[in-house]
């Protein structure tokens, strides 16, 4: 396996803590290598912001995605800066901040859903990336529900910890329909 | 063994911690924030100290002080903020103190862009500072290598009473990868203490290796700490040659006992063609576009410099006689190549790899280049 992930959108969506959170779940596998970056732009909140997982089952050399099988597009720019270098895989992008008029390659396939209005009803918009990462779960099964479920506990602890669970379990009720 | 999943950054904080690091004195800068913000949180709990300075003048100069006391301390920066600190970087050389600088370079010249990648520093990291010295500048590839380098960082700079570099970048600071950690805490190299009748303790007089035992700031010796020319004593002098004595010391201090840095470390065929010299994060797209150019049949190989300063020039001297090119890659316009040429003298092809849009290089880039050697 050599799985490229971007996570793409906005300061403020929770993509550096959801790219981790990909990457150590994936990493609770026995014999699979995960590497994760984040850039983003000099704003806390606003800007570019995207987050990047390598998922390999040998030693991963170039630590940087040259050519994603899965993207998530949460902005306009990050669906821009990404679509083009895709030959293959899936993108899952949120319906009213992206539009897909131009598209990648034929193989990629198109999964749009309400991704930042189902946040906002949860409670805040940074829940957008936990439970665009079940749908991801759901869709791809390259994650292991409960290994992600370890993980969020281990890594979110207080108060909110419920409410990513709650998201985390609505992307993939989401994600299997 | 235990396996973290850490940051560049993170490395390198938990680096220092592991090489009994107990102060920090900084003034957070992207891309290197990361290290402050945990600094803030681990030294406390290890009953160290962490200062959050007006700014990087003053973290240096804190920082100084705090090794003068005798402890292990550091500071962590980015390229605006290193600039502020050549002043206090060769106040270190001159006072002959421990200290380590955990630079994560962004792209400049001034402000630049705050949170993306260049290797742009690498001459300023050498020649920064004012005057005639030696400096010593590491130079990580790998989020383990944040950590291992981190230890030694702290290790050299007490083995040669010197401030030590850490040369990260945006892309390796933000970077997620798996680290090993050994549970046995890495050996620790102290500064050679005084002995004896401290009226006889001359502060700067060499020891073995040249280097001087260090008082700490408190106990019976009198231990002077200055910019100025001095004698042993370190009394301020301008005699030829006191001053001549001593950039000799400083100089051979480090130059003699060269060997002791990491070295640069190979992968590839035993009998390579060409050979891509790199460091830090463009090491791993160098090692890539090796590996992927020996699985077409190339005989391709990658040097990996862990040490940038002093450059490691008797080694790529050796490597220029055994093959017909080599190439530099790096994220600047060509700060190293010059280097490389220096020690090659001649005796092969050398051209670079440049990247310097903020972006990090790829192995493609660097298979185009190889095409073309």
């Amino acid at each position: 396996m050599y799985w490229q992930v971007v996570l793409s959108g906005n300061g403020g969506h929770g993509l550096g803590l959801a790219g981790e959170l990909l990457a150590r779940a994936a990493g609770l596998q026995r014999g699979l290598y995960a590497v994760q970056t984040q850039s983003y732009g000099a704003r806390a909140r606003g800007g570019c912001s995207q987050s990047t997982v390598i998922i390999s089952s040998q030693e991963i050399l170039y630590p940087f995605v040259e050519q994603p099988d899965l993207l998530l597009a949460l902005s306009q720019r990050g669906y821009e800066r990404n679509y083009p270098l895709m030959r293959g895989g899936l993108v899952v992008y949120d319906q009213e901040a992206v539009r897909v008029g131009t598209r990648g390659g034929q193989a990629v396939e198109y999964k749009g859903y309400n991704l930042l209005r189902a946040a906002r009803e949860i409670g805040d918009e940074i829940f957008v990336s936990v439970l665009s990462l079940g749908i991801i779960t759901a869709l791809t099964g390259k994650i292991g529900p409960e290994d992600m479920e370890e993980i969020l506990r281990e890594r979110i602890s207080g108060p909110r910890q419920e409410q990513n669970l709650a998201a985390y379990h609505q992307g993939l009720a989401t994600g299997k329909v | 063994m235990a396996t973290f999943f850490w940051q560049g950054n993170e490395a390198c904080a938990y680096g220092a911690m592991a090489a009994g690091a107990r102060f920090f004195a900084g003034y957070p800068i992207s891309p290197s924030s990361e290290i402050a913000e945990l600094c803030s949180r681990l030294l406390p709990e290890r009953e160290g100290i962490y200062v959050q300075m007006e700014d990087e003048i003053a973290s240096l100069a804190a920082v100084i002080g705090a090794s003068v006391g005798g402890m292990r301390a550091f500071t962590a920066t980015s390229g605006p903020g290193f600039s502020l600190m050549q002043e206090n970087l060769g106040f270190a050389v001159m006072a002959e103190v421990p200290c380590v600088i955990i630079h994560a370079q962004r792209f400049g010249p001034a402000t630049g862009i705050a949170t993306a990648p260049a290797q742009a520093d690498v001459m300023q990291a050498r020649w920064g500072t004012h005057g005639d010295y030696q400096m010593l500048v590491l130079s990580p590839s790998s989020v383990q290598e944040c950590y291992d380098l981190t230890v030694a960082a702290f290790n050299l700079a007490e083995r040669f009473r010197s401030p030590v570099i850490l040369l990260t970048d945006a892309a390796l600071a933000h970077l997620r990868e798996t680290v090993t950690v050994s549970d046995t805490p890495p050996p620790r190299h102290c500064r050679p203490q005084p002995e004896g009748d401290s009226a006889l303790y001359r502060p700067y007089a060499p020891g073995p290796d040249l280097i001087p035992a260090m008082a700490a700031f408190g106990d019976c010796y009198i231990q002077r700490v200055t910019g100025l020319v001095h004698d042993e004593q370190g009394y301020s002098s301008s005699a030829p040659a006191v001053a001549a004595g001593l950039v000799r010391r400083l100089q051979e201090k480090i130059l003699l006992y060269q060997d002791e840095l990491p070295s640069p470390v190979y992968t590839g065929p035993e009998e390579p063609e060409i050979l891509l010299v790199s460091y830090g994060i463009s090491v791993r797209a160098a090692q890539a576009a090796a590996q992927r150019a020996q699985a077409w049949g190339h005989r391709v190989g990658c040097l990996r410099l862990r040490a940038l300063w002093p450059f490691p020039e008797a080694v790529i001297g050796d490597w220029a006689r055994r093959v017909r090119a080599v190439l530099v890659v790096e994220m600047n316009y060509g700060q190293l190549r010059r280097e490389v040429e220096l020690a090659v003298a001649g005796r092969c092809r050398v051209s670079g790899v440049n990247r310097y849009d903020a972006e990090v290089v790829t192995s493609g880039e660097i298979l185009a280049a190889l095409t073309k050697s």
